[in-house]
């Protein structure tokens, strides 16, 4: 995701600290977490924190974000949600077939080619990078955790309501209605995703394994 | 660039705003605006840069930003024991890889898609990217020495001071500072120093005023 910028607090990085204690012991040679979460809940910040704390610790962990592998283009998104119907909106919106090539090809060790929103210029780039000299993944977005080959889930319980005020600082999306009714859509299935969720983090960011 | 965290503030939103201003007046007639960004470490550069490109968004202008970091010809891990062996007079210019960025511009003018490096600061690894420049409007090149690139609509120079540098250097914590770390960067400084003659707008952060003109 190019053009995204993270609000990193201290709470991303204890939260961060405390789940990599929590999988120490687990972690294998090629280890893949994946962190759900409502929008504007702080994923994409402790997906950052997170890969720091992987790296402080002498593993070399990228980060994934799910958001690069929507089905439709940013520009039309709106108009096909708006088409199809709100019941559209949901886990058929992404390109999971590509998502689960990404998976194989960081469990092989491969070099992979995979999509990246600049959501500057609102284009879909690609990156290619060698899974070879990365030992960690950290797989984050709203339906992260509905990947089938993931070591370790993650849930952030926070809703969309609590976390209105600090999108509408962040200025990322327009507030409108219709926005509204596709927040309160995704909260409906991301919450169904919860219980496979092993490790919560609640709304004041306490994790619980 | 991957996962470099920046914070932007409201300073951050002026400077581009001034520069917006300017650019109004500078928009090449070929459709494709070249604006590079330059300044010292932790100047400012890279949220100024994004600021404006998103400002541009607003306006239905298309900007693609490029990192100048990107286009190291030696990748971030083996850097400091490059610079070591090859000593500080190293350090410059001539560590990047100015025919590749070249074959960019050239792609970007000429609507062509391109490819170049993207470095992943988590992992360090250099990942390359691919892009598409038809409908792109303006490329912003922002880093230290991108002052250096011929041919530019607008040529912006970060102002900021030795000590600030140091300061906001160890507030990102991108590199570990110690004796060389130091002595790199006051070559790194003296290098843009020489390049900030090539600018025609200078912005100071500390008041997010364009202060003078050429």
């Amino acid at each position: 995701m190019l053009g995204d910028v993270l609000l990193l607090e201290d709470k991303h990085e204890s939260a961060a600290r405390e789940i990599f204690a929590l999988i120490q012991d687990r972690l294998t040679e090629r280890f893949v977490i994946a962190i759900s979460g409502e929008s504007g809940s702080g994923k994409s910040e402790l997906t950052h924190m997170l890969a720091k704390v992987f790296k402080e610790n002498g593993r070399r962990a990228k980060p994934l974000h799910i958001d690069n592998y929507y089905r439709i283009h940013p520009l039309e998104r709106t108009q096909w949600r708006m088409q199809h119907g709100i019941e559209h909106v949901g886990l058929e919106e992404y390109d999971w077939p590509t998502i689960n090539r990404n998976l194989d090809e960081f469990r092989k060790g491969l070099r992979a080619e995979m999509p990246c929103v600049d959501i500057v210029t609102e284009q879909v780039d690609r990156l290619i990078t060698d899974f070879g000299e990365v030992d960690t993944l950290i797989v984050d977005g709203l339906y992260a955790i509905q990947a089938a080959d993931v070591d370790v889930r993650v849930f952030i319980d926070i809703t969309y309501h609590e976390t209105k005020k600090a999108q509408l600082r962040r200025g990322k999306e327009p507030q409108n209605e219709y926005r509204a009714s596709v927040l309160q859509r995704e909260h409906e299935v991301v919450t169904a995703l919860k219980p496979k969720a092993e490790i919560i983090v609640d709304r004041d960011y306490r994790v619980k394994g | 660039m991957q996962n470099n965290a920046f914070n932007i503030q409201k300073i951050h939103e002026d400077s581009a705003r001034t520069l917006l201003e300017r650019l109004r007046e500078r928009m090449s007639p070929s459709g494709k605006t070249l604006v590079t960004v330059s300044g010292e470490v932790a100047s400012g550069k890279s949220p100024v840069s994004l600021c404006l490109a998103r400002l541009l968004k607003q306006e239905g202008v298309r900007a693609k930003l490029i990192d100048l970091d990107d286009f190291y010809r030696i990748p971030p891990t083996e850097r400091r024991s490059w610079r070591l062996e090859n000593g500080l007079e190293s350090v410059g210019i001539g560590e990047i890889n100015w025919n590749l960025l070249y074959k960019v511009i050239d792609d970007y003018r000429n609507n062509r898609p391109s490819r170049y490096p993207d470095v992943d600061l988590i992992t360090d690894k250099v990942d390359t990217h691919e892009t598409e420049f038809s409908g792109v409007e303006v490329l912003i090149i922002h880093g230290l020495y991108s002052l250096h690139i011929p041919g530019a609509d607008l040529r912006v120079y970060m102002e900021m001071t030795w000590p600030e540098t140091m300061d906001r250097q160890r507030e990102s914590q991108k590199e570990v500072i110690d004796g060389f770390r130091l002595q790199v960067l006051r070559r790194e400084q003296k290098v843009v120093l020489e390049l900030k003659k090539n600018a025609d707008i200078f912005i100071d952060l500390n008041t997010a005023l364009e202060i003078y003109h050429l």
